[in-house]
């Protein structure tokens, strides 16, 4: 690293220092507030733990987190059912047209959200679905399964073909050498796969915000409508808890893929 | 062991196997084969040969683009490999990262529903085969690389494998723990009278260790036979190439009948070699083994030339001999028994001494 020779040019480190404090100081300041005794959202009065207290009575907040955990839930574990199939499916196929599935796979990924949000709207309701939870539960799942395929497929393309060929050889059947074998060794991938999903879904505000119909409104949308009333302390501290689940799920899936190396 | 096994039944038998990849490489060009029950059996040949492709048609990993292949005379290419009885080694041993080295001995045992007790039996048994008692509850990556041998050793070997395939199972060890290993081999083989089928591109590997040896080159079996075989009567210039150290010059037929055949060298000298079916005017590649002539000196009886390098391997010595008028360059190697060294030096005039069983002759199809 100390080599690097960008590190000769003057104002590397001034640049660098910029980029972060642009990028953290929010995050910052928005979890200092969450602790300040005050309403203000400039000025601070003292420490507290009040708004927390004040978040976890709210009934509306509760209902919201509830439909997060339960959309994130259901969609993380379909996603990456469906991720996982589609990554042991592909695994050394070789058919015309590969390159174009695995780009449909990961498209999600680059496809404009608001796009997808329109789209989405409008496919349900020219079907007739009746816009609630369960719509959200399905744009969920169709939008985490790239975030849930990649850590997957990097795993099994990481993984000698020889573990397998040596099940198959040892008698167990596709099967067993699915759940003795490959499933095993690729479960790390798995969790991270899953990690991320879950994450991915309980961050998403712009598709929600399209398919959610009343009473199924999630964290994000309950603190968007909020904000229309200012920025409260209230909305700072649900954030910061978000930030706190947020940085624990990427943080474990990380370790869990570093880990199994 | 394999004498007068003929109306055996083989262990394997590859008929006409054919295997093509997508792209049109041919891995396996109609190769036949035979291999005996109880027998040591390698598939030597350089890589690219496609010995390794033949060990995994066998094993069931792939399948043959045309051609039978058969286990004790029964049809096995349409099997799955968990459907046959035949166990493999693999190069990279394979042993499974998430299990002990208990577990993965146990494995195949399990998938064929054998009773607890007598898989915690065999298991027991199988380490005690492989010397590696006491090592069952480790994992694989906390072992060497010769116990992983071991282990994958004993994994195949638990399930009682009509054949136990290996793929260049040494390759990965160090100089001496691969003597040892194939000595070990050799013994595991001979105590479970379980018939080996064994991939190398090492020559002296296949020479010490096999029953019979099959020569491979761009697909297709060249010669099989038992080492001594090989060595002594190599029916192609390639299997003499790739056997031991061998050289070879140029030369035309001058006369040949039932008494030997006379050659010409392109310098115009000749060598006399024992009878081999050539009609005279025919362009030959002359082959000798360094180790089968000897130098004497420059008013000696033989092929005259000048030493062109000395090479000292603390066993024996071998010279670089350029033949005179152009005719080539071959190697004599002479054994270090005297303890003193030879009285020849690089730049002396010499001659070379070529019994006629030391000459063997093949049709030239440089072109």
């Amino acid at each position: 690293m100390s080599d690097n020779p960008l590190r000769r040019f003057p104002g590397t480190g001034t640049a660098a220092l910029a980029f972060f404090v642009f990028l953290y100081a929010p995050v910052v300041v928005l979890i200092a507030l969450s602790f300040n005794s005050g309403r203000s959202s400039t000025l601070w009065e003292g420490f507290t733990f009040d708004w927390y207290g004040v978040v976890l009575d709210n009934p509306d907040i509760l209902r919201a987190a509830k439909n997060s955990l339960i959309v994130g839930t259901i969609s993380t574990v379909l996603s990456t059912m469906l991720a996982t199939l589609a990554a042991i499916g592909l695994d050394r196929a070789r058919f015309r047209g590969m390159n174009a599935v695995n780009s449909v796979i990961a498209l999600p990924l680059v496809v404009p959200e608001i796009v997808t949000a329109v789209a989405t709207l409008i496919f349900f309701l020219s079907i007739g679905l009746k816009l609630g939870l369960g719509t959200v539960i399905l744009a969920h799942v169709v939008f985490c399964i790239p975030f849930a395929y990649l850590p997957i497929k990097a795993r099994l393309e990481g993984m000698p073909i020889a573990y397998r060929e040596a099940a198959a050889d040892l008698y167990a059947n596709e099967w067993q050498t699915f759940r003795r074998v490959t499933l095993p060794l690729l479960w790390p991938g798995v969790i991270a796969g899953a990690m991320l999903a879950f994450i991915t879904s309980l961050d998403d505000f712009v598709i929600t915000y399209f398919v959610a119909g009343p009473g199924a409104s999630t964290l994000p949308i309950y603190i968007f409508a909020s904000l229309r009333m200012g920025v409260t302390p209230e909305v700072n501290a649900i954030s910061s808890l978000m930030l706190v689940v947020s940085i624990l799920f990427v943080s474990v899936s990380a370790w869990i893929g570093r880990r199994s190396k | 062991m394999g004498e007068g096994v003929g109306s055996c039944i083989p262990a394997i038998e590859a008929r006409s196997v054919v295997k093509s990849f997508p792209g049109g490489a041919v891995a396996l060009d109609h190769v036949s084969i035979d291999i005996r029950p109880n027998e040591f059996f390698t598939l030597l040949g350089p890589s690219g040969c496609g010995k390794t492709t033949l060990l995994r048609l066998i094993a069931g990993f792939e399948q043959p683009t045309a051609g039978e292949i058969y286990l004790d005379g029964e049809r096995i290419e349409h099997l799955p490999p968990f459907r046959r009885p035949i166990n493999t080694v693999f190069q990279s041993y394979a042993l499974f990262p998430h299990m002990t080295v208990g577990q993965n001995i146990a494995f195949g045992l399990e998938m064929q529903g054998i009773a607890k007790a007598e898989i915690a039996r065999r298991v027991a048994e199988m380490l005690a085969l492989v010397k590696l008692e006491g090592f069952e509850g480790r994992k694989a990556d906390q072992m060497s690389g010769g116990q992983q041998q071991r282990v994958a050793l004993a994994r195949a070997l638990a399930n009682k494998p009509k054949v136990l395939l290996l793929d260049e199972p040494l390759s990965a060890l160090d100089l001496k723990l691969r003597k040892e290993m194939q000595f070990e081999l050799k013994r595991l083989q001979t105590e479970t009278g379980i018939t080996f089928v064994f991939v190398t591109h090492d020559q002296e590997e296949a020479l010490t260790m096999s029953d019979r040896i099959a020569v491979m080159s761009a697909g297709r079996v060249l010669q099989v036979g038992a080492p001594r075989d090989i060595y002594e009567n190599p029916e192609h210039r390639f299997v003499a190439d790739f056997i031991g150290e061998t050289d070879f010059l140029d030369a035309m037929v001058e006369a040949s009948d039932d008494a030997g055949v006379r050659y010409r060298l392109s310098s115009g000298a000749f060598i006399d070699g024992p009878p081999q079916d050539f009609n005279a005017g025919a362009s030959v590649a002359l082959s000798t083994r360094p180790e089968r002539l000897h130098l004497g000196d420059a008013a000696g009886d033989g092929l005259a030339g000048t030493i062109d390098a000395v090479v000292y391997f603390g066993t024996d010595t071998t010279f670089h001999v350029a033949l005179d008028g152009g005719a080539g360059s071959i190697r004599v190697r002479e054994q270090n028994i005297a303890g003193k060294p030879f009285p020849f030096d690089r730049g002396d005039r010499v001659t070379i001494q070529m019994p006629r069983a030391a000459v063997r002759a093949f049709r030239d199809f440089k072109g």
